[in-house]
């Protein structure tokens, strides 16, 4: 194996920089397409108001994660939770966070199959498309974290480069009226359109207790992780406005993937810019399909450290047909609907619920370790 | 240990060699897009028509039109615009005889009649470049809400699709032999950009505007559309209430007014007696404009003020015998305009108003601006609100010059 690869060789370490990479790349699931609708439906003409209040809940998350690996610096969160609630319940614990990440990938997977569907590719067959993309997705992931990483590295900046270049031509065909009235409702709808939004900012609270160990220098996590989210936090907030603004919250609140409509509408007479829905799916696509690398190389890299395996390269194969399965488990949009609001309670109770009391079991165990 | 490594490393190697192996295989399998579709099998539809059906008995032998529906009537007539290519030898041109295709189908559900036409000709509808699509004015008038539903659900369907109203048989309006070699459809597409230059049309209504109206419960307006001895002409506008039913029409000198009041006044030209001599004209260009318009609620009664500022030329001076930059007379001209102005303004208030139909969207306003009076009067607001609200006008001309001549 060339370089290093925490499937293999625990010895190595990435630069908080690179962290920031792999943080920005998770958050952007598919759900970027679709939230909208949501918040529309909450939040109304308020609708960005929860995406940028939002991000402060995974701020939290973020904080109380990095503190938590900070008691255990040389161990990953599949082994922290062993040590520190004990064997079965840490065992039980690894068990409901990879089943989370699992379904957090299904349904990534899932939307991501029915806008690539719909907007691209009517004719060809949706499990031809989720056979490709995880197909892909096991080569990719066989040769461990080095090449992904490089392989996001490198495609980081013209990625989002051109990705924020077609998202920024969206201001073209706003509507200032969209916007108003402002907190015509009261801030209620607001803090109730941040639950939702949870789901599209969800990762790196997660990925932290797996890369904490191997990051170098441990000072620059904190900092370069809520940057990420920071980031990311202004590009959905700009979305968010930007599908407003075209769309209206009444339209936005009827559309199933309301991001994609409304660049569908964008149009500059006498020019090449008109219907941009087709460009932002293109860059769109390589960005969800790193976010989707990145879930499955640590589903398969917690499920290694669980079974307590060498290497945790045959895993990626075995996970993908379940996956798979998962995929289409929820027989209609309805049912889609409904699951991803309940992972995205599950993923919050995590982030927010369970992970704190581990902090503050953390905090007891190292202060009763404390010389009086 | 050493045996350990030895073996694993096989399997590596092994593993490797299969995976390549697969790679290889793949590359046969995908060679292709799945998608491909040759462009000569695609029926690019470049325009639509509704009409209701006229005589649902076959003409022929066959019924060539009747769409097979296990429900619903043979209500409507779907009638589409294709380009017509000629196969030359190499390029793909339109041909330069009869510039489209026309195929229709007759029933109620618009899915329905779309796929018999796709029964018709090999070429299967294909909607990503349509440009627009027309109400006959009997179809309009009895409610279009439900009809656009498909066109509004399909992933194809572009939002930018200019709808149109027409008095007469909308078939007729992409049948018809136009004086230019294009498809009739684009042509009258392309009208819609000189609705700057003349505000004497509802502006350029399209499928997306048309959406938001029907899930706000909102009134709007669409463009008149008509045809006569080879040339098509863009009138008026054809007011549809919340119930996206059409309930009657808005004039062509009005709509100066309506765009006033909505604020999407770009250009214009307005007409008055000319003050030297009133048997004949003069022609104010509109080329800059400042717009105010804002509600108030006063003892639970709205009150619209619309303050407008228009900037522009002296356009046409028919009394040759005037000096155009006399400051007398130039007053003279910017009061009539502006008393045009401010005619046309009420006129289009008032008739919306009669019409119980707020399509300049003046309620949005009151949303906007009194969110909590918003609340109580929304549900009500075209029908007993908006009829007894009260306008204000204020209107400033100023004719900076007189073009290029005295």
């Amino acid at each position: 194996m060339m370089g290093w690869d925490l499937m293999t060789n625990h010895n190595t370490t990435i630069s908080p920089m690179q962290f920031f990479v792999i943080a920005v790349n998770s958050m952007f699931g598919s759900s970027l397409l679709t939230l909208p609708s949501d918040l529309a439906r909450i939040a109304k003409e308020d609708m960005w108001m929860p995406m940028l209040f939002g991000s402060i809940l995974i701020f939290v998350a973020f904080w109380v994660a990095v503190k938590l690996s900070a008691y255990f610096p040389d161990v990953t969160v599949i082994d922290y939770h062993v040590l520190l609630v004990g064997r079965i319940p840490g065992f039980i614990l690894n068990v409901l966070m990879i089943l989370l990440m699992m379904v957090i990938v299904g349904i990534f997977e899932r939307n991501f199959t029915i806008a690539v569907k719909t907007y691209l590719l009517d004719l060809t067959p949706p499990q031809v498309i989720n056979i490709f993309t995880l197909g892909l997705a096991i080569y990719a992931i066989q040769y461990g974290l080095a090449p992904l990483l490089r392989l996001q590295q490198f495609l980081f900046a013209p990625e989002y480069g051109a990705f924020l270049t077609i998202i920024l031509l969206g201001v073209l065909s706003i509507d200032a009226n969209n916007y108003q009235p402002m907190l015509a409702e009261g801030i209620t709808p607001v803090l109730q359109g941040m639950i939702p939004t949870w789901f599209t900012y969800t990762g790196p609270e997660i990925l932290i207790g797996f890369l904490f160990p191997f990051i170098n220098p441990k000072k620059g996590v904190l900092k370069w992780g809520i940057f990420s989210i920071s980031v990311t936090a202004c590009i959905y907030v700009m979305i968010t406005l930007i599908v407003q603004g075209i769309l209206g919250p009444t339209e936005t609140t009827n559309t199933i993937v309301p991001t994609m409509m409304a660049y569908r509408y964008i149009e500059i007479p006498d020019t090449f810019i008109e219907r941009l829905d087709g460009y932002l799916m293109t860059i769109w696509i390589v960005i969800s399909f790193t976010s989707l690398i990145n879930w499955l190389y640590f589903i398969a890299f917690g499920i290694g450290q669980m079974l307590k395996l060498e290497s945790s390269r045959p895993i990626v194969v075995l996970i993908i047909p379940f996956i798979y399965y998962l995929l289409y488990v929820p027989p209609n949009a309805y049912a889609i609907q409904i699951i991803t609001q309940w992972v995205n309670f599950a993923s919050l109770f995590w982030g927010l619920g369970i992970t704190p009391l581990l902090l503050a079991l953390a905090w007891l165990k190292a202060k009763r370790k404390m010389p009086c | 240990m050493a045996k350990s490594q030895e073996k694993n490393a096989m399997l590596t190697k092994r593993w490797r060699k299969l995976l390549m192996g697969i790679l290889f295989l793949l590359t046969l399998l995908v060679t292709g897009c799945w998608d491909r579709k040759e462009i000569e099998n695609r029926g690019y539809v470049l325009g639509l028509a509704i009409d209701h059906v006229v005589s649902p008995e076959p003409k022929g032998l066959y019924d060539l039109n009747e769409t097979p529906q296990s429900a619903g009537q043979r209500k409507y007539k779907l009638t589409l615009e294709m380009p017509k290519f000629s196969k030359s030898s190499e390029t793909k041109e339109v041909s330069k005889g009869q510039s489209h295709l026309i195929w229709s189908g007759e029933g109620e559900s618009m899915f329905a009649i779309n796929r018999m036409i796709a029964t018709k000709t090999y070429f299967a509808p294909f909607f990503e470049d349509i440009q627009i699509l027309i109400f006959s004015e009997a179809v309009a008038r009895e409610g279009v809400g439900d009809i656009v539903d498909f066109f509004l659900r399909d992933a194809e369907m572009r939002r930018r699709v200019k709808i149109f109203v027409t008095p007469g048989r909308a078939e007729d309006i992409l049948k018809a032999k136009l004086q230019v070699e294009e498809a009739n459809s684009t042509f009258i597409s392309k009208l819609t950009a000189n609705t700057a230059k003349a505000p004497y049309f509802a502006g350029k209504a399209e499928l997306a505007q048309f959406s938001q109206a029907i899930r706000s419960n909102r009134s709007f307006a669409v463009p008149i559309v008509v045809v006569e001895d080879k040339e098509v002409r863009l009138i008026k506008g054809a007011i549809f209430n919340k119930y996206c039913k059409m309930v009657g029409e808005i004039g062509e000198l009005e709509i100066l007014g309506g765009k006033i009041l909505r604020k999407t006044l770009k250009e214009g030209i307005v007409v008055v007696p000319n003050p030297a001599n009133p048997q004949h004209i003069a022609t104010f260009e509109i080329y800059e404009k400042k717009i105010k318009v804002d509600s108030h609620i006063q003892d639970d009664q709205v009150l619209f003020t619309v303050e407008a500022v228009l900037i522009g030329n002296l356009g046409e001076n028919m009394a040759h015998e005037q000096d155009a930059v006399d400051p007398v007379f130039t007053k003279t001209v910017e009061k009539a305009v502006a008393a045009e102005v401010t005619r046309s303004i009420k006129a289009a208030f008032s008739k919306q108003q009669q019409l119980k139909a707020d399509v300049t969207d003046l309620g949005g306003l009151v949303h906007r601006q009194h969110p909590e009076y918003w609340k109580n009067v929304k549900d009500r607001w075209d029908e007993e609100v908006f009829p007894m609200a009260q306008l204000d006008v204020d209107i400033k001309i100023s004719i900076r010059r007189p073009v290029i001549t005295h």
